[in-house]
């Protein structure tokens, strides 16, 4: 046997997974043209996405190699491609003479499929280059526009992004801001030569910054993302990619049959040029996605692609998608998955309907997952509201009265959801996730919180960085935000300190060698602490890797030594001049931002179950907990310089106006949505006191339900 | 509503259910691999889990050169072979090797010396002077992706070269190394670990396929340039005592995943009984282990 019937193909895989695929999942599964899946929270998708491809390979016998499927997230993709990969295992089971290779399939992420197939069919332009982080991109772009960032003249540049009277914006925000713009420009096919024929000022400058921006990376030999994504798409353009697109003949480059997309809400117009190119040959292209959860608009996702999607391909293609909407929700209890409803019907009905018309559909959750507590607890969706103190103490008691009753098996599986996990504020405040860390760890039960505080801030980063400004060579002048920051750090007493230093200052020992040497003084680290100093590890991996391609570029050694107070190294080798270099730009450039900014920290790769967790919202996405409790309600607002960046570039896009005020209102409202999606069986909604003398968006959290809820 | 009658209200619902409100999801399979995981974890449990769990960035990043030309090399000759039906001419080598080098320069990854260079040069000459006529006609798929899900984990790994041989295949793994000496404990050491990479590849071509490879071939390229040199080391697998050498050998690479599994949780990397000096050498955590001092 060769490939399966549609019917032992569903009956084998309803009898492993214990599970009947409704109509509609079933519909989608097997509708081979093109395809928009509208799915709600908890309805399946990702078990759609990996059956679809099953599908495609057991009954309908497409090379996996010919399947071209796409996640958001490096988690979800590796939970497609492990659930495929069990499938397979069980079908191939059951028959044997089943040819199956999950593995062959284009999962992943976009930016990793992009990677890999340009790879595999090694393509010079992205063979020369090197693919970058957002951290190193942004010490790239603060040494290559420093002028733009430090001059007084080019302060209106980025006035133009402030409310009027405003002050310029500091460093960090500028570099933000400038890496915000390219990704934006790139992301939206927006090109410098379009700016640079525009008469406003802020267009044309910005015309100039990308040109500027795309030199570098060519000198450099780097890609960001998005420059990686635009390489994708005009490898896909060009006689290069043929082979891969249309098929060379051989089993091993069949051509693209099919693309799948999952969480397409947050596609960008550049992803989206890339899959409608993938699926010009067949036209087979699926996408799946909720517009009620996009959240990543501050990234440059434009949820019209997915809200639009019909209308663009039929545009592009002259076909029209075929649209599925799965509805049922198989998570949620019944009191929630009405709450569900109300909210969402509430907001798309009142003052901002028209904004939501462009930006959501109508939809309404059914009732699926079988749970319902309107007999026993028919206030499982509740909103309580105290000072922040007590709200922290309810947390608390209510976590541990869960536990202690047996209700919840652990810690875990009751979660507080936040806008931000910060533990303390700007202004020195104690925040909820503050207040819940000191009373749940006086009560013994310990916290997951990854990010409670800036990555800067972190003692075991402070007492490296801080230490390893007493090894290495200091510059004759330092910075006075980093002075003050290095003087702030504690130091670690280093067995063998003086040799260490002689053979720094000799450069004899790099900044990596003695960020090793320094962690053994650390005492006993946390798992927590001991991926924070990986991450550190791998900035300073960075800087010595920039370090050598400028030394095999022919650095400028003039003005490096007397950049130093005291380095004596009799010669300059090329391994000497490489530490040189790494050593002044961790004081000049990293240390300049990283005092100043804001890093994305790692997570553990799994929450850990005895600990309590305090998650942002957006770290939630694609997860459940059987409890929820969402707080810090009021702390959302729409972000004021991305609306005025979308309005400033408003004639180059290809979507309808919406007010910025408003989108920015309802993606906070999406934002939420999202929160309270991820509870099975209860919700808990903290209000804090005084929150009605907010703006009236901060009730994006909660709109009047008249007493219900 | 008081927080005792939430508690007892949510009870309540829970023996409703028949058990606690705990999360239903299994966790996710983790995949793993014999050399960047199951040989590595063994060699060294604490430098595995920095390195590998943690992240830490290797201070001396050059050591991985060698391996990555060669193997970059020969997946690009057979590209060539598969797009165009031809061998690489040894007069193109030199050209195809700078395209591979400034790649990887691009990526800060550098030769430790100018000899290395040539060295690594003069092997893929050799190569494809002397094997590859024979062999890249014969190769059915490179770098071919495997993976097999087992109880508790997904097992996975890319072998270099499926070669079509006498109506059955062998699977090809290049060693950008010399052969290791067996009358030394080292060479023994890495001799049985290499072997054990081709028991799990010809165990995930027998999950992939149905049936194992007929044989598993380790080409040590420096011995290509030696009077004397001999390249292969290679294993039948045909014979049922290998494949059921194999299938235990599966077994004790689940309790090590297991071993492996346990540590993430808990944080703790034990030592190994025995390591080799070089390994340690080559460490960044040497400076504060007892086996580093041991070894001193």
């Amino acid at each position: 046997m060769s490939f399966l019937s549609e019917n032992d193909f569903f009956k084998a895989v309803e009898e492993i997974s214990k599970k009947v695929l409704n109509d509609e999942q079933r519909e989608a599964v097997c509708y081979l043209g093109p395809l928009k899946v509208v799915a709600g929270p908890g309805s399946g998708k990702t078990e759609v996405l990996v059956l679809k491809t099953l599908y495609l390979m057991a009954v309908k016998g497409i090379n996996p190699r010919s399947i071209f499927l796409v996640s958001f997230t490096k988690r979800a993709s590796s939970e497609l491609l492990t659930r495929l990969i069990s499938y397979c295992g069980a079908l191939k089971s059951r028959f044997p003479s089943l040819k199956l290779e999950p593995y062959e399939v284009y999962c992943g992420t976009l930016h990793s499929l992009c990677g890999r197939v340009m790879d595999e069919l090694q393509f010079p332009p992205y063979q020369k280059k090197r693919l970058i982080e957002s951290f190193e991109r942004e010490l790239l772009i603060y040494r290559s526009f420093k002028r733009l960032f430090e001059e007084k003249r080019n302060e209106k540049f980025f006035l133009q992004l402030e409310r009027k009277g405003s002050e310029p914006p500091d460093l960090k925000q500028k570099v933000s801001l400038v890496s915000f713009l390219l990704d934006f420009l790139i992301q939206n096919l927006i090109s410098e030569e379009e700016l640079l024929k525009e008469k406003d000022f802020f267009l044309r400058a910005s015309g100039k910054i990308l040109k500027r921006y795309r030199e570098v990376a060519k000198k450099e030999g780097i890609l960001d993302y998005s420059l990686l994504e635009e390489l994708f798409f005009n490898f896909l353009s060009q006689k290069s990619g043929e082979p891969f697109l249309k098929g060379d003949g051989s089993e091993y480059f069949p051509g693209v049959k099919f693309v799948l997309v999952d969480e397409y809400q947050d596609a960008n117009p550049l992803d989206q040029e890339i899959y409608f190119k993938l699926s010009s040959e067949t036209k087979n292209l699926t996408v799946v996605g909720d517009e009620d959860q996009a959240l990543y608009r501050f990234r440059g996702a434009v949820v019209e692609c997915f809200v639009n999607f019909e209308e663009s391909f039929k545009e592009r293609f002259s076909v029209e998608p075929k649209v599925v909407k799965l509805l049922r929700n198989y998570r949620s209890n019944r009191v929630i998955v009405d709450f569900l409803n109300t909210f969402m019907e509430k907001h798309k009905k009142g003052k901002l309907k028209e904004a939501w018309r462009e930006l959501s559909s109508r939809k309404e959750l059914l009732f699926s997952s079988g749970i319902d507590s309107s007999l026993h607890f028919p206030k499982a969706v509740l909103k309580l509201k105290d000072g922040r103190e007590r709200l922290a103490l309810f947390c608390l008691k209510l976590v541990k009265g869960l536990k202690e009753e047996g209700v919840i098996e652990n810690y875990s599986d009751a979660v507080l959801l936040l806008p931000t996990t910060r533990e303390v504020k700007g202004n020195g405040e104690k925040t909820l996730a503050g207040f819940v860390r000191e009373l749940f760890e006086r009560n013994g039960i310990p916290v997951y919180n990854p990010r409670s505080k800036s990555f800067k801030d972190r003692k075991e980063v402070r007492s490296v960085v801080g230490t390893l400004s007493l090894l290495l060579p200091s510059p004759k002048e330092v910075d006075e935000e980093v002075l003050s920051y290095l003087n702030g750090c504690p130091k670690v007493s280093v067995e063998g300190l003086n040799e260490l230093r002689e053979l720094a200052f000799n450069l004899e020992l790099g900044l990596l060698e003695a960020f090793y040497r320094i962690l053994p003084n650390l005492g006993e680290l946390s798992q927590e602490e001991l991926f924070n100093l990986g991450q550190l590890s791998q900035y300073l991996y960075y800087l010595e890797n920039f370090a050598r391609s400028e030394v095999e570029r022919g650095v400028e050694t003039s003005g490096l030594l007397g950049y130093f107070e005291s380095v004596n190294p009799e010669e300059l080798d090329r391994e000497k001049l490489v530490r040189l270099v790494s050593i002044k730009e961790f004081y000049q450039t990293f240390l300049y931002l990283f005092v100043r900014g804001e890093v994305d920290q790692r997570e553990l790769p799994e929450v850990p179950k005895d600990a309590f967790p305090v998650m942002t919202i957006h770290q939630s996405k694609g997860l459940e907990f059987p409890v929820v409790i969402v707080g810090e309600v009021g702390s959302v607002s729409p972000d004021f310089r991305l609306s005025l960046i979308e309005e400033k570039f408003g004639k180059f896009l290809k979507r309808n106006f919406v007010n910025s005020f408003e989108r920015g209102v309802v993606d906070s409202v999406k934002r939420f949505f999202v929160a309270y999606s991820r509870a099975i069986y209860a919700l808990f909604i903290l209000l804090e006191e005084g929150i009605e003398e907010e703006k009236f968006w901060k009730w994006a959290a909660l709109p009047d339900f008249g007493g219900k809820y | 509503m008081r927080l005792e009658e939430i508690v007892s209200s949510l009870k309540a619902l829970s023996e409703s259910l028949g058990g606690a409100l705990t999360k239903r999801r299994a966790p996710l399979k983790e995949r793993y691999t014999i050399t960047g995981d199951l040989l590595s974890f063994l060699i060294c449990p604490r430098q595995y889990g920095y390195y590998k769990f943690y992240g830490f960035a290797p201070s001396n990043p050059t050591q991985e050169w060698y391996g990555s030309v060669i193997h970059r090399f020969l997946k690009r000759a057979h590209t060539l072979y598969r797009l165009e039906g031809r061998l690489v001419k040894p007069s193109e080598v030199e050209e195809l090797f700078s395209v591979i080098e400034s790649s990887m320069e691009a990526e800060g990854v550098k030769p430790s010396s100018p000899e290395v260079r040539e060295k690594v040069l003069e092997v893929l000459k050799a190569f494809c002077v002397k094997l590859g006529r024979e062999f890249f006609p014969k190769v059915k798929e490179a770098e071919l992706r495997l993976i097999a899900e087992l109880p508790t984990f997904l097992l996975y790994g890319i072998v270099d070269a499926l070669k079509a041989e006498d109506g059955g295949y062998e699977i090809w793994d290049y060693k950008g190394m010399n052969r290791p000496d067996p009358r030394t404990p080292y060479g023994r050491k890495k001799l049985e670990m290499y072997r054990k990479q081709l028991f799990v590849y010809a165990y995930l071509f027998k999950e992939k396929s149905g049936s194992y490879p007929k044989r598993g071939v380790l080409l040590f390229m420096n011995e290509l340039i030696k009077e004397e040199g001999e390249p292969f080391y290679a294993l039948d697998f045909t014979s049922e005592e290998l494949q059921k050498e194999v299938e235990d050998f599966i077994c004790e690479f689940s309790k090590v995943v297991a071993e492996i599994e346990k540590c993430k949780e808990s944080g703790i990397w034990p030592l190994p009984e025995v390591v080799d000096r070089y390994t340690c050498l080559q460490c960044d955590f040497r400076w504060s282990c007892e086996k580093f001092s041991s070894l001193r």
